[in-house]
């Protein structure tokens, strides 16, 4: 199924007042604005994105990210191929919270998920809390790539998803890769379609794994 | 599939009987066979919702490419192939529905437990999920409740999760006013949305149909936007199902008091849980335990008409009075009472709902359909209750207990009874020993030949407690919690077992008059788990346990054990090899306390028969009584090597021996190997302990190794996630989280456990909680 059209889900975390949501409104919404209004939600996003030579779906799953979801947010990690960790460069605490996430979600998804550390707010350069310095260490230290964007005025937004997708992809392509080599050394009968689920729809996790922990 | 979605969904109803219309085209008559012959396959089985996933995932992406390549089917455009497919799965789920949707035992009782937190929930407002204003939209609202309502108006996964999407619709389109007026908060505002419709739309079978969802929606088509909803209703239910004082803007007190208010929460002592309590002691139709509670009126007064033993001529023989020719009759008998126990306990669960099930699943793990380990589950806490406490102590795992508590009830060695008489009388004495001189001695030995003391005792227990009321079961029970509490976990700790001799009774373990039902079960056993998986504290050194055991032996029981002791001495002063005098005199000296004495007899059994994988646990159990944990660490893994697979108590054993002799690491890789072995094992012929059983026993033995608590942490997360329903990780996790200063996620693990707990094992719920500090 995927090789003709690839598809990539994005999970989007981040505390509420840190403006994800903004976010992908504006990165959803900038371009092709007359066409995307009718289906324009405010959960759940999806847009065509070409990387490279690849037409790609990025499905972006918004994450309600009150404390008090903390125990359920797992859920949605199933499947990620990436994850953007929004926080507010005018607010350091919210860049405190990116480490738990990623943490969990190396737990749960795999170690090599795409991750993207993403400082919003960018346009509030006198309210700004956090040093660049900073928030790119931790950023570096989880092996996410760092970006620092302004949902507002829009600066950086394009180039923040458009990384993550590029990553995503390539990593897709890998494992799509590997789960070939895999198919072809098993035996001809076998490759079934628990084959490909192990192999590509539940990339990252146990085969095992049916229910996501809480 | 995301913009084809709209234009699929206005045409579904006919492409489904333009479905139908072409599947009656002679072409497709074989589509038709294979998909008839599919659907037989679940009218004959019975239901198992992974492996039926996995099959109709399969058939359905299998069908996906034959209809690709099919005559019928490979002219039309591809759209239409891909409504074919979606027909199908329409057809197939409707045909098979009736034997597929809810009926996990885990959902139903995940549906009931929803249920009645929705209900509770009622008084929930928009404010206590910080809905802003914004949403207050009355009519809105009620459009999402009836849209979700109607999940349950639909068979097909598909139109099921149709109703789903449309709900949310209509949240998403609430939530545009936001979008509009700048704020959009995307999903920080959806699911407190979302959450208070569904708590408000109480849907019923809500975890069923979810489970129904995930396991048959094609997985193909599970995607994008549809996955997305799909798991925000999903996080909803979770949320619902796991909230607490925490979980809303109120105050804890006004939390607590109004889920009381609610109803549901009884107007007991223990703290009050933040929940309605699970439904089962109140159900309707009264459970499993309940009815043993009844019947054990009946029982008694069989026994004393003497009419017991001749409807199961084997509840009054002691194990060496059973010859291998005993065997087949045994075994008929055993296979008899395990159909029926079977036949009667699902009956009364299935009227009772889930309510008998989730005791005899608190009291023994999941519920096995399988013969043998149905009736070890059902039975299990029936031997431990009845010999309460000494025996309780040793046993872990459900299956287990009634293992021990039958091999400590024949520990005690039983010669001739008065019924024994009564049976030649009445001509039914085949299955009496043929050995009338060793009786003849036994009888010398032992002073009172008439007694089946051991049997007597239980007996009297249960007849006091058939007459004892709700509460006095309620105190008893507290009583061996507090007992249980006070003592080592299982742990290298030993526990005396039987004198038996093998095989005999390892098929008909659970069979000794310990059967008899008895009302304190599930708590009984709910307090061993309890105790087996929550010790954190490291070291449980053996020797107290013994010498405690020593000390709670009522004088009483340690006089006939002595006899028995001197029995067996006698014997094997005739005859040093007598192996059964030599397991039945170390059985006893080990009931005795007299570690070395058992050690030395047992080490002479090991020698004579070294392929009694019974005797070498015998003497693991005396050596770690002797402190002598190497020693029995070396015994548990002959014990082991012995076995077709090692039992969890010869596992538990290793591990809690290598635990006490600072060799955690290896426990672990034990434990870890067996793991392997069993996820590796075909299903249903997995001879040794589930891997659930293999978590649990792993994740206890993390727990006691320094620094590993995070790997514990991990394991008990992984078995909340495949049981969500089982206290016992929520505590145990509780408890680590506790000693690590993680007060407040520790404090949520606890209100898990208490609520989950089944109230009968709540007073040791809230002791452990109390001894955590909380």
């Amino acid at each position: 199924m995927s090789r003709n059209r690839t598809s990539l889900k994005l999970v989007l975390l981040g505390e509420g007042r840190v403006g994800k949501t903004s976010l992908v409104l504006k990165y959803c919404h900038s371009q092709f604005a007359e066409e995307q209004r009718a289906t324009e939600q405010a959960a759940f996003n999806s847009k065509q994105v070409t990387v490279g030579e690849r037409q790609v779906e990025l499905s972006i799953w918004d994450t309600a990210g009150q404390e008090r979801f903390h125990a359920i947010q797992p859920l949605y990690y199933r499947d990620a191929d990436a994850a953007l960790l929004v926080f507010d460069l005018t607010d350091s605490d919210t860049l405190e919270r990116v480490r738990a996430w990623v943490t969990e979600l190396q737990t749960l998804v795999g170690a090599d998920v795409v991750l993207t550390v993403v400082g919003n707010k960018a346009d509030l350069a006198a309210a700004r809390a956090v040093p660049a310095a900073e928030s790119r260490g931790v950023a570096a230290a989880v092996g996410a790539a760092y970006h620092e964007v302004s949902a507002l005025t829009g600066a950086g937004v394009e180039a923040a998803f458009a990384d993550t997708a590029r990553r995503a992809l390539a990593r897709q392509q890998r494992r799509l890769a590997a789960a070939d080599a895999a198919q072809l050394s098993a035996s001809p009968g076998v490759p079934s379609w628990a084959g490909g689920r192990d192999t590509v729809s539940f990339t990252g996790q146990g085969p095992t794994r049916r229910r996501p922990c809480c | 599939m995301a913009d084809p979605e709209a234009l699929e969904e206005a045409s579904k109803a006919l492409s489904f009987a333009e479905f139908l219309e072409r599947m009656k085209e002679p072409a497709a008559a074989d589509l038709v066979r294979s998909i008839k012959s599919f659907i037989k396959i679940f009218e004959e089985r019975k239901p198992d919702p992974d492996r039926d996933s996995a099959l109709v995932q399969n058939f359905l992406a299998k069908s996906e490419y034959t209809f690709r390549q099919h005559p019928v089917w490979s002219s039309a455009p591809a759209a239409h192939q891909a409504q074919a497919v979606e027909g199908l799965e329409k057809y197939l789920m409707t045909k098979i529905y009736h034997k597929i949707f809810g009926v996990s035992e885990l959902d139903r009782e995940r549906d009931e437990a929803l249920s009645l937190r929705m209900a509770a929930l009622n008084f929930i407002q928009p404010k206590h999920l910080d809905i802003p204003e914004l949403y207050s939209d009355e009519k809105a609202w009620q459009l999402a409740i009836k849209e979700l309502h109607k999940i349950n108006n639909y068979k097909a996964p598909r139109d099921k999760l149709v109703c789903i999407l449309n709900c949310c619709r209509v949240i998403n389109n609430l939530l545009h006013a936001a979008v509009a007026a700048g704020e959009a908060r995307g999903a920080d505002d959806f699911l407190p949305v979302l959450i208070f419709v569904v708590v408000h739309a109480a849907p019923p079978q809500l975890a069923s149909n979810l489970e129904y969802i995930q396991r048959f929606r094609m997985q193909s088509r599970m995607a994008s936007e549809s996955a997305y909803f799909f798991t925000q209703l999903y996080s909803a239910a979770s949320f619902i199902e796991t909230i607490n004082t925490n979980s809303l803007s109120m105050d804890a007190d006004e939390f607590i008091a109004r889920m009381v208010t609610a109803g549901g929460v009884p107007a007991g002592g223990f703290p009050p849980p933040l929940h309605p309590p699970p439904p089962p002691p109140q159900a309707p139709f009264p459970g499993v335990a309940e009815l043993e509670r009844e019947g054990a009126a009946a029982v008694v007064a069989l026994e004393a008409a003497g009419q017991l033993h001749r409807r199961h001529r084997f509840v009054y023989a002691a194990a060496p009075d059973l010859r291998v020719a005993d065997v087949s009759a045994l075994l008929a008998a055993y296979k008899e009472l395990a159909l029926r126990y079977e036949a009667l306990s699902g009956a009364v669960t299935a009227r009772a709902g889930a309510g008998g099930e989730r005791q005899l699943a608190a009291a023994g793990g999941p519920v096995t359909p399988l013969l043998g380990s149905g009736l070890g589950s059902g039975l299990s806490g029936m031997g431990a209750a009845t010999s309460a406490p000494v025996e309780s102590r040793s046993a872990g795992f459900g299956k287990l207990s009634e293992k021990k508590a039958a091999k400590r009830g024949k520990a005690a060695q039983k010669q001739q009874k008065q019924q024994n008489t009564a049976d030649k009388a009445i001509g039914q004495a085949p299955h009496r020993p043929v050995d009338e001189r060793y009786v003849a001695k036994q009888l010398e030995l032992e002073g009172q030949p008439d007694a089946d003391t051991e049997f007597q005792k239980r007996l009297e227990r249960l007849r006091a407690a058939t007459a004892a009321t709700s509460e006095a079961a309620a105190a008893a029970d507290a009583a061996v919690s507090t007992s249980i509490l006070d003592r080592a976990p299982m742990s290298a700790g030993p526990a005396p077992r039987r004198a038996a001799p093998d095989n005999v009774e390892s098929e008909g373990g659970g069979f000794g008059p310990g059967q008899i039902a008895l009302a304190a079960l599930p708590l009984v056993l709910a307090a061993v788990f309890v105790l087996a998986d929550v010790d954190v504290g490291g070291g449980s050194a053996p020797q107290p346990t013994a010498a405690q055991q020593k000390r709670q032996l009522a004088d009483a029981e340690r006089a006939e054990l002595q006899k028995q002791v001197a029995g067996f001495e006698a014997r094997l002063a005739a005859e040093a090899g007598d192996r059964e005098a030599l397991r039945g005199g170390g059985a006893a000296a080990l009931a005795l306390g007299d570690a070395p004495r058992a050690s030395e007899l047992l080490t002479r059994l090991t020698e004579a028969a070294p392929g009694d994988a019974e005797a070498w646990q015998l003497l693991a159990e005396a050596r770690g009584a002797a402190a002598d944990l190497k020693g029995a660490a070396a015994a548990y893994e002959r014990a082991s090597a012995a076995l077709p697979a090692p039992t969890l108590d010869v596992l538990q054993g290793l591990a809690g021996a290598l635990v006490a002799d600072a060799q955690p690491q290896r426990a672990v890789e034990v434990i870890k190997a067996e793991r392997g072995r069993a996820e590796a094992s075909p299903e249903n012929g997995n001879p040794g302990p589930t891997t659930y059983e293999l978590d649990m026993l792993l994740a206890k033995t993390y727990a006691q190794w320094s620094n590993h608590a995070a790997d514990a942490l991990k394991v008990y997360g992984g078995l909340i996630a495949q049981a969500p329903n089982d206290y016992r990780a929520y505590l145990a996790r509780g408890v680590l989280l506790g000693s690590d200063g993680q007060k407040a996620d520790a404090q949520r693990m606890f209100l898990q456990a208490r609520f989950l707990a089944p109230p009968t094992a709540r007073p040791v719920v809230d002791r452990v909680i109390a001894n955590a500090g909380f």
